[in-house]
């Protein structure tokens, strides 16, 4: 007998210790709990920082896919409609996030920085359709005080080529040397 | 045979091989990018050094010094050596992977990634690209080039409506250049200036105007020369190559069609050494738009009140059926069937199996309009070239004799092919009316008289026989022939209007040549079927030479379709009795029409009653049908096409089919079905397993048979895997691939045959008397009914012209570029209006009009004026 | 166009080679004569009396730096900045000269047509330097400035006078 009344003072303890300790759980989505840094969320398709879009329609993202998740139609730039630097960019991109695993090998891949995973994790929807995600859908607005794209634009700057020159050229950096000591 | 060691290992290899050539049955890759197997070393890129060494010889016994150990005693080059220029020689070591050579690749390289752009990303090239590939391999892992940009040129330059150059991406290895100068033999690109401002360019108007210039973008190595058709559309690796067949010409090129998203993308060469080598045509190439024009016909439809309306199929068919029924049997007498020869050997088999079964009427065929030219179809079945024959590689020993045939605008791969066996050793005879592109590459030229085509080829005998070189004995009445053969060479040299000299010459070579090959084309078919006396002559000739039966030796007839020759294989001629395309034309009353258009060029073409047509488009037949069927393109579905050298070829299902389209055998099928066949045909397969045990010579030519080696190319490659094939002709690495198979002619089955020589005593043509005789030719790249769909072939359709010798011109004062007026000799009479082209192409009396451009579709074809006399009765200038 | 006789002398070089091709060059000369440079037209000309196709030609002309295939002023003064002639103060001097000449940047000829100044690689001329060659006949050595000044102040004369 001793023994059930130890085991109900010892519930009853940890009930109340609960009822005046800080829950685990919290009310979403009124609020919402932040991220890691490196979460990977929904797909973003990035700018420049004069607001042209970084992604050029190379299709690696989509080569790199293990779900197959990602569709890129591409087509040519002109100075009159010029969405990004170089010569193509990407005229359709769509993800279909229902297929997506987050792996993040499509930024891996992206040869630009265009395409990152954000920090957007409330993907449901009514209807799988809604799932396919359109590149209107993915592309992040323009910067403050800059233009969206398409753009009427002969002289892209610095930006003339589909890989942007890094201003101070490239650090020297041995890719065999860096291979063989990994392995 | 030199016997060389590469690598440690020990090869023979015949003498004049090159070191990269005899590198790669041991095993040993040097990389390339200016060598191309098909073409003459240049020695240009540097890509191929590899280190060499001769065996020191003792002056006194000239035999090779050995060291203590027995081995021959090795002189190393001082410096490394270009592989792809240096020939072997006997003795000859070769290294190919020491530290010395990775060290010169890496360097070459880096030296051309130096003003390399990185545009892999956005680059057509990429993915299939040997800069790439080589650089992965045997490139320095990192840059020494640290600075914010690279040397930059122009980008995105249109060098022509298919090709666009980036300046940048070249690396001057001179492909390109090569190709168009040794093999097309237009020299219409060029390499202008000089060091780093060198640059691939052309100075001609309209620009690089080539019918080859597609394959250019094929051999670059690099993303220089890129195809403004496939531009930006897919990447490389994320097409889907299905092998097909090239539908456009009788070659039969093979070919990938790469498709993304239920859609064409690109057209390139499958290698076939024995049909199109690893060439294609710009035709070929760019011809596919029509597959998924939006003005396809996409559901059935029947004639309700006075319009086209469409239907299900149930409906269709059953109309069909029920109109059909009532007349079964002897009536059926009055049906008629038309097919076009672009078909596949499937549908055309269950066509005219459709037509004597079921509906019991042999009027059948697939000759109307000018394709109504081929004739001598029973020299093709007893004396067709021997199986084994490749045109590509005929050499010593081989006369080839191509007569009244212009390949360079109706088999365009075909002259690729016949323009370099003079190099290799044959002699090439060609004979026509007029001067061809192909005659430039001949070992005798020469030009008749058009209507006198019967006695050239006399000609040739007679001096065959006066030479003695004729063989009897498989002959009958050979000497009878020769008594009868009342002419001498000097008559029929007058006749024909050559030189006797050059017939004896021509005649007494051909005879005493080990192989002979005769090549006749559209002009000769003609001639054949004005007078019968051309083919008995050709009969002769090569009944005589004994150039028959074997490998490289026959008769080849060039037809003017894809299917021409299928179809004759597969019985879509009017026998016993049955009315030919001319006669059923007017006489049927029910006709079906299947793959065909001769309203297109007879606009006075009526329906007789009812029609059936079944197409891919609203041709101008089918606006006149009581039913359209809707078919599916080539691409579409799967099946045979048997070209021109009588070799059967699968093509593969690359497409869903559009709407309700359906593919032609399937539809027959169905409409047998509905008439109470118990037909169970479940693929174009089954129909082919029919074929192979119908049709003595398709014997055992399945499906599965013919696709050996025409295999599909994965879609993603695997980097160091094995390369596909695009990566291998831009590398340079081509093995011989050949697939299809060639049917067995009657004299090849049947060994101790002997066949009936006749002399017929050809007809004095109504050439003969003075006036101006109409050539009738044809333009590659035309408006025709499926190249209409394609803009970049329309932005290169030549503008219709006359060509005028300049000694009738300067008789007929007209000038160069001035509008002549031509009228015929028809019912009802018929006038042209066109410029004039003055060059030396034709001769004097003749004059040259393309039949398929603008304002000549419908040069009258039909019957009596197909070509005629004409008048230049009046110039007006400009 | 190129005039008839200049068509004539073109058929008279071709017949002075084996092969006839090989007269491309000196039939270059001609046509250059003619047109002062080599304009498509010049070079479609050439091609049409050679017999060849015009990139065959263009091909040619691009290459050899004595064909002019920009326009040029009446006169042509390469002037040698490699090595040798660089040491001896070749590059002050060509400065100078397109100053004098007023030529701005990336402009070769003068406005009025009348001379054009270009850099040159080596003329072989390293023992007298620096060298410049005048109109690809003329090699003038040793050019000090006032040698220079001398020598344009006597091209601008003779032009003026034509």
């Amino acid at each position: 007998m001793f023994e059930g009344l130890r085991a109900l003072v010892e519930g009853l303890l940890t009930t109340g210790k609960e009822m005046v300790s800080k829950p685990v759980t919290y009310q979403y989505p009124e609020i919402k709990k932040p991220v890691p840094p490196r979460f990977r969320g929904r797909h973003e398709l990035k700018r420049h920082a004069n607001g042209l879009e970084k992604c050029i329609g190379c299709s690696l993202c989509a080569a790199a896919c293990p779900a197959d998740a990602i569709y890129v139609l591409p087509a040519a730039n002109s100075d009159q409609e010029r969405y990004s630097p170089g010569e193509r960019y990407a005229a359709r991109y769509e993800i279909n996030l229902l297929r997506c695993i987050f792996c993040g090998f499509c930024e891996e891949a992206c040869p630009t920085g265009a395409i990152v995973l954000e920090h957007d994790y409330e993907l449901a929807y009514y209807d799988r359709r809604s799932a396919i995600i359109t590149k209107t859908q993915l592309l992040v607005a323009p910067p403050q005080g800059e233009q969206g794209t398409p753009r009427d634009m002969p002289d892209p700057g610095n930006l003339y080529a589909a890989i942007p020159p890094i201003k101070g050229g490239v650090e020297p950096v041995n890719i065999v040397e860096m291979a063989q000591t990994q392995v | 045979m030199p016997k060389v060691t590469i690598d440690g290992k020990i090869i023979d290899v015949p003498a004049g091989t090159l070191i990269v050539e005899a590198a790669k049955p041991v095993g040993s890759h040097i990389p390339v990018f200016c060598y191309h197997p098909k073409m003459a070393p240049a020695g240009m890129c540097r890509m191929c050094l590899v280190q060499v060494g001769m065996p020191k010889m003792d002056p006194a016994t000239k035999q090779p010094v050995v060291d203590e150990n027995g081995q021959p005693v090795i002189n190393w080059m001082p410096k490394l050596q270009t592989g792809c220029t240096t020939v072997v020689s006997e003795g000859m070591v070769v290294h190919t992977t020491t530290p010395q050579v990775a060290e010169a690749r890496r360097s070459i390289l880096e030296f051309l990634l130096t003003s390399h752009p990185l545009d892999c990303p956005v680059c057509d090239k990429g993915g299939e690209c040997p800069l790439q590939d080589h650089t992965l391999h045997y490139g320095p892992g990192n840059t020494r080039f640290y600075v914010e940009s690279k040397f930059h040129n122009d980008k995105a330059v249109p060098l022509s409506p298919l090709i666009m150059l980036d300046r940048e991406r070249c690396i001057q290895c001179g492909r390109c250049v090569r190709f168009q100068d040794e093999i097309a033999g237009e020299p219409s690109l060029g390499l202008a200036d000089r060091g780093r401002g060198l640059e691939v360019t052309t100075f001609d108007d309209p620009p690089f105007n080539s019918n080859f210039s597609g394959n250019t973008i094929d051999i670059c190595p690099v993303g220089a020369l890129t195809s403004r058709d496939f531009r930006f559309t897919a990447r490389v690796f994320e097409l889907n190559d299905y092998p097909s067949v090239c539908q456009q010409c009788a070659v039969g090129c093979n070919v990938y069609l790469g498709t993304r998203d239920n859609l064409i993308r690109r057209v390139t060469p499958r290698q076939n050494e024995a049909v199109n080598e690893v060439w294609l045509c710009d035709k070929g190439r760019l011809e596919h738009h029509y597959a998924h024009s939006p003005e396809r016909v996409t559901t059935p439809m029947i004639r309700a009140e006075s319009d086209l309306t469409p239907v299900s199929w149930y409906e269709a068919l059953n109309f069909v059926a029920n109109r059909i029924r009532p007349t079964l049997g002897e009536s059926g007498k009055s049906m008629a069937g038309l097919a076009g020869d672009r078909l596949a050997n499937e549908d055309l088999y269950l066509f005219q199996k459709l037509f004597r079964e079921i509906l019991g009427s042999n009027n059948l065929d697939h000759r109307f309009g000018w394709s109504q030219w081929n004739a001598g179809d029973a020299l093709v079945k007893n004396f067709g070239a021997g199986v084994g024959t490749n045109l590509g590689e005929l050499g010593k020993g081989v006369t080839a004799l191509l007569l009244g045939a212009d390949p360079q605008t109706e088999q365009p791969v075909l002259r690729l092919r016949l323009s370099k066996i003079t190099r290799q050793g044959a002699t090439l005879v060609v004979a026509n009316g007029r001067a061809t592109k192909l005659a430039q590459y001949a070992s005798h030229k020469t030009i008749y008289r058009y209507g006198a085509e019967a006695y050239f080829v006399l000609g040739l005998v007679r001096a065959m026989i006066d030479a003695g070189l004729h063989k009897s004995d498989k002959a009958n009445g050979a000497t009878e022939y020769s008594a009868a053969l009342n002419l001498t060479v000097a008559e029929c040299a007058a006749k024909a209007e050559v030189s006797a000299d050059t017939l004896k010459t021509i005649g007494e070579t051909f005879a005493a040549s080990e192989n002979g090959i005769i090549l006749f084309g559209r002009e000769f078919m003609y001639a054949m079927q004005r007078d019968p006396a051309v083919e008995a002559a050709l009969n002769a000739l090569l009944i005589l030479s004994g150039h028959f039966g074997r490998k490289n030796n026959g008769v080849i007839a060039l037809y003017p379709r894809s299917n021409s020759m299928g179809a004759l294989d597969m019985g879509m001629t009017p026998t016993d009795g049955g009315m030919p395309a001319s006669e059923m034309l007017t006489k049927a009353k029910l006709l079906y029409v299947m793959g065909a258009d001769p309203a297109r060029e007879n606009p006075a073409f009526k329906n007789p009653g009812f029609m059936i047509v079944q197409d891919l488009f609203m041709t101008a037949t089918a606006q006149k049908a009581d039913v359209v069927f809707p078919a599916s393109a080539w691409a579409e579905r799967d099946g045979t096409f048997t070209n021109t050298e009588r070799r059967v070829q699968y093509f593969a299902r690359a497409l869903e089919p559009l709407g309700q389209a359906r593919p032609d055998w399937a539809i027959i099928q169905e409409l047998a079905q509905q008439l109470g066949a118990k037909w169970t045909y479940a693929s174009a397969g089954d129909v082919m397993n029919e074929i192979a045990q119908r049709i003595p010579t398709y014997a055992k030519m399945t499906h599965a048979r013919l696709q050996v080696n025409a295999r599909r190319r994965a879609s993603v490659q695997t980097v160091g895997g094995d390369a596909a094939e695009p990566v291998q002709m831009a590398l340079g690495e081509l093995i011989g691939v050949v697939s299809g198979a060639q049917w067995a002619t009657f004299s090849e089955t049947n060994a101790d045959a002997k066949f009936d020589v006749k002399f017929v005593q050809p007809a004095d043509s109504a050439q003969a008397t003075a006036g101006v005789y109409l050539a009738v030719t044809r333009a590659l790249l035309d408006c025709g009914a499926l190249a209409q769909y394609s803009e970049i072939i329309q932005t290169r359709v030549p503008d219709a012209s006359v060509e005028i010798n300049s000694h009738d011109a300067e008789a007929w004062e007209i000038a160069n570029g001035a509008r002549v007026r031509i009228t015929f000799e028809s019912k009802p009479p018929r006038a042209l209006e066109l410029p004039a082209r003055v060059d030396g192409s034709v001769p004097p009396g003749v004059v040259a009009v393309a039949n398929n451009l603008d304002g000549t579709m419908n040069l009258p074809m039909g019957a009596q004026v197909q070509v005629t006399q004409v008048q230049v009765s009046q110039a007006i200038a400009d | 166009m190129l005039s008839e006789t200049a068509k004539q002398k073109i058929q008279e070089l071709k017949a002075r080679y084996p092969n006839a091709r090989s007269a491309v060059m000196p039939a270059l000369y001609v046509a250059q004569a003619e047109y002062g440079w080599l304009p498509q037209e010049a070079i479609d000309a050439v091609a049409a009396e050679m017999g060849m196709t015009s990139t065959e030609v263009g091909s040619v002309a691009s290459f050899y730096t004595m064909y002019h295939v920009k326009p040029v002023g009446a006169h042509v003064i390469d002037f040698c900045t490699d090595l040798p002639c660089a040491l001896a103060g070749a590059d002050a001097a060509f400065a100078r000269l397109r100053e004098r000449l007023g030529l701005d940047a990336h402009q070769e000829t003068t406005a009025d047509d009348a001379i054009t100044l270009r850099h040159a690689p080596c003329l072989g001329g390293c023992d007298k330097v620096p060298t410049l060659l005048l109109d690809n006949q003329a090699q003038y050595q040793n050019m000090t400035d006032e040698k220079l000044d001398a020598l344009v102040a006597q091209l601008r004369v003779a032009h003026d006078k034509s």
